[in-house]
C-alpha cells in the first residue's frame, strides 16, 4: 500500500478522483486512517497478440506483446499490495499463434502473468467450445460467465458465474457476461451453448454480490461492447443504465479506446464506471479504488491513460 | 515469459517456413490477366468442389489479396501473408438484377473472377459470358465468394440481394494451403476474364 504521504501527493495532482459511494474526494483527504487501496488492471480483446506488433505496423509499430505486459504488471505489483488483473474476453484469434497452437500459449502466458479472472468473448469460440475446453487446463485462472449455459457442452462445470476476492479488508466481487452468440458465431462453433440476456443475469448476480455477499466493490467483466453494433444486441451503456449494484464495467468486443473511464448513471442514479482499453494488449487499463473503514468508495483514474505498452 | 514463448515462436517459424508447393512464375495482381486473382479464384472453386459445393462464378477482391507470391517455393507463410484474415468461402445464389449490378460493379472495379468472361467499355459491361454461355437474366446463378464480401465488404452490396447464402465452412487460407498441398506444382490459368474492349 502507498504511504499516506504518497497518497496525498497522488490526490493533490488529481483532478479525476471521483466518488461512487458517498465518500467525497475531500473526505478521503481528511480520513483519520489510511484507506485501503485496490488496484484493478485490465485488458480486453488481446487477440493472440503474443509478440509486439512488427516495426512496420502502420498504427502501432513495436507496441504491445505479452513480455512487455508482464514487465509492466510486475512493476505495479512491486508497489501495490492489492492488485487484481482481469480480462474481458476475446483472448483468441488474430495471429498465427492461435491458428497453430489453438490458444495454448495465450492461456499459459496469462497464467504466468497471474491473471485473476477472465470472461469469454465471441472469438473464444472460434475453435468450437471443444477447442476451448481442450486448452483450458493451461489456464490457472477462472473464467467467469453468468449468461452462457454450457450444460450440454464439454465446458459444463468448468466456468464459474462469479468469484469473490478478499483484498486487505475489502471484498471484491467479479462476474462475467457475454454477447449473444447467434448470428455472430457459427452454431458449429458455439455448439450447444445456450445464451440468455447478459443484462438480466447482471441484475441478478450484481444484487447477489452486493446485497447478499456484501461485496465492497462489484466488477462486471463484459464482452457486450461499449455500444451495440447489431439491432437487438446489449451494450455496456445499456448494462450500466439497467442495473443497480455494479461499480465497474470492464468492457470489450468493440475495441474501444476510452481516454478515461466513462461515468454513467445506473438505475438508481448512482455512478457506474465503464472502462475498455482497445485491443491486442496495446494498453493495460488501471483504476485505483480507495476504501475507508466504512467501506465507502472513491476512485482515481489518474493513471488510466498512461499505460501504453511499448 | 520469453522462455515460455521461445519454443512456440521457434515452432511457429518452422511451420510458417514449411514448403507447400512451388510455382514457376510470379503471381501478382495485374491487368488484363490477373495471375494472383486467377490463382485464388480457381483454387477456391477447386477446394469448394472438393468439399461438396459448386458454383457458376467466383468473385473475390484485389484488396483482400494482401501479398504477392513469387516464382519459387510457396511456404505456409505465403498463404498467411496472402490471406491473413479468417475469411470463409460462401456460395450465394443470385439472378437478374443482382447479377447485373455485379457486372456493373466489375466493369468499374475489375476484381478477380472465375467462370465469367466480360468485356468492358467506358466502365460498362459488354456481353457477360458465364462458362461460355450468354448471361440469362432469368436464370439463378451461384457465386462463390468470401463471407467478408457477402456482408457488403468493398461495397459489394449486390450480394445482399441474393436469394440465399450457404456457408462452406472452409476458410480461404485453408483452401489456399490445401490446394498447394494437393497440386505441389502450381500452374495458373492465363486466360483473360475481364478485359477492355473497343
Amino acid at each position: 500500500m502507498q504511504s499516506r504521504r504518497q497518497f496525498v501527493k497522488t490526490l493533490s495532482k488529481s483532478t479525476a478522483l471521483g466518488s461512487l459511494g458517498l465518500l467525497l474526494p475531500l473526505e478521503v483527504l481528511s480520513l483519520p486512517t489510511t484507506p485501503t487501496k485496490i488496484t484493478i488492471l485490465h485488458t480486453n480483446d488481446t487477440h493472440s497478440q503474443i509478440d509486439p506488433f512488427p516495426s512496420n505496423h502502420k498504427k502501432y509499430p513495436n507496441m504491445a506483446g505479452i513480455s512487455r505486459r508482464m514487465a509492466f504488471v510486475d512493476e505495479i505489483r512491486k508497489t501495490e499490495k492489492n492488485v487484481l488483473l482481469l480480462d474481458a474476453g476475446d483472448i483468441f484469434q488474430g495471429t498465427p499463434y492461435f491458428n497453430f497452437f489453438k490458444g495454448e500459449i495465450e492461456f499459459k502466458s496469462m497464467s504466468t502473468l497471474k491473471y485473476d479472472a477472465a470472461t469469454l468473448g465471441n472469438h473464444d469460440f472460434d475453435n468450437k467450445v471443444d477447442g476451448f475446453s481442450k486448452v483450458l487446463p493451461h489456464a490457472n485462472f477462472d473464467f467467469l460467465i453468468t449468461n452462457y449455459n454450457f450444460k450440454n457442452t464439454s465446458l459444463d462445470g468448468k466456468t464459474k458465474p462469479y468469484k469473490i476476492f478478499n483484498k486487505g479488508d475489502v471484498k471484491v466481487g467479479v462476474f462475467g457476461i457475454g454477447i449473444k452468440l447467434e448470428g455472430l458465431v457459427s452454431k458449429s462453433c458455439y455448439q450447444e451453448t445456450e445464451w440468455v440476456s447478459g443484462i438480466e443475469m447482471a441484475q441478478q448476480y450484481s444484487r447477489q454480490l452486493k446485497q447478499e455477499e456484501k461485496c465492497d466493490l462489484v466488477i462486471c467483466l463484459s464482452h457486450l461492447g461499449y455500444k451495440a453494433y447489431r439491432e437487438g444486441d446489449e451494450s455496456d451503456l445499456m448494462l450500466a443504465e439497467k442495473t443497480k449494484d455494479i461499480d465497474v464495467i470492464i468492457g470489450g468486443h468493440s475495441h474501444t479506446f476510452l481516454d478515461e473511464p466513462k461515468v454513467k448513471k445506473n438505475a438508481e442514479g448512482k455512478g457506474v464506471l465503464i472502462t475498455q482499453v482497445g485491443y491486442a494488449g496495446i494498453k493495460v487499463g488501471r483504476l485505483d479504488f480507495y476504501f475507508d473503514k466504512g467501506k465507502k468508495i472513491a476512485y482515481s483514474s489518474d493513471n488510466y491513460d498512461s499505460y501504453a505498452v511499448i | 515469459m520469453d522462455q515460455l514463448i521461445q519454443p512456440y515462436k521457434k515452432q511457429l517459424d518452422a511451420e510458417m517456413n514449411k514448403v507447400i508447393a512451388s510455382v514457376s512464375e510470379d503471381l501478382v495482381i495485374s491487368k488484363p490477366i490477373n495471375l494472383l486473382g486467377n490463382f485464388l479464384c480457381d483454387l477456391s472453386l477447386d477446394q469448394a468442389k472438393k468439399n461438396g459445393f459448386d458454383a457458376d462464378i467466383v468473385l473475390m477482391n484485389n484488396g483482400g489479396l494482401r501479398a504477392s507470391i513469387y516464382a519459387g517455393d510457396i511456404t505456409q507463410r505465403n498463404a498467411f501473408k496472402l490471406m491473413p484474415f479468417d475469411n470463409m468461402l460462401v456460395v450465394v445464389s443470385m439472378k437478374g438484377e443482382a447479377m447485373k449490378e455485379m457486372f456493373d460493379y466489375l466493369a468499374k472495379f475489375e476484381e478477380p473472377t472465375s467462370g465469367l468472361t466480360m468485356g468492358i467499355k467506358n466502365k460498362k459491361p459488354i456481353q457477360p459470358m458465364i462458362n461460355g454461355k450468354k448471361f440469362d437474366p432469368n436464370k439463378v446463378y451461384t457465386v462463390l465468394t468470401s463471407d467478408y464480401l457477402y456482408h457488403g465488404g468493398d461495397q459489394m452490396f449486390f450480394f445482399q440481394k441474393g436469394l440465399k447464402m450457404e456457408k462452406t465452412g472452409l476458410l480461404m487460407r485453408e483452401a489456399i494451403i490445401q490446394y498447394c498441398l494437393d497440386k505441389k506444382v502450381i500452374n495458373v490459368a492465363h486466360n483473360k476474364r475481364l478485359y477492355q474492349t473497343k
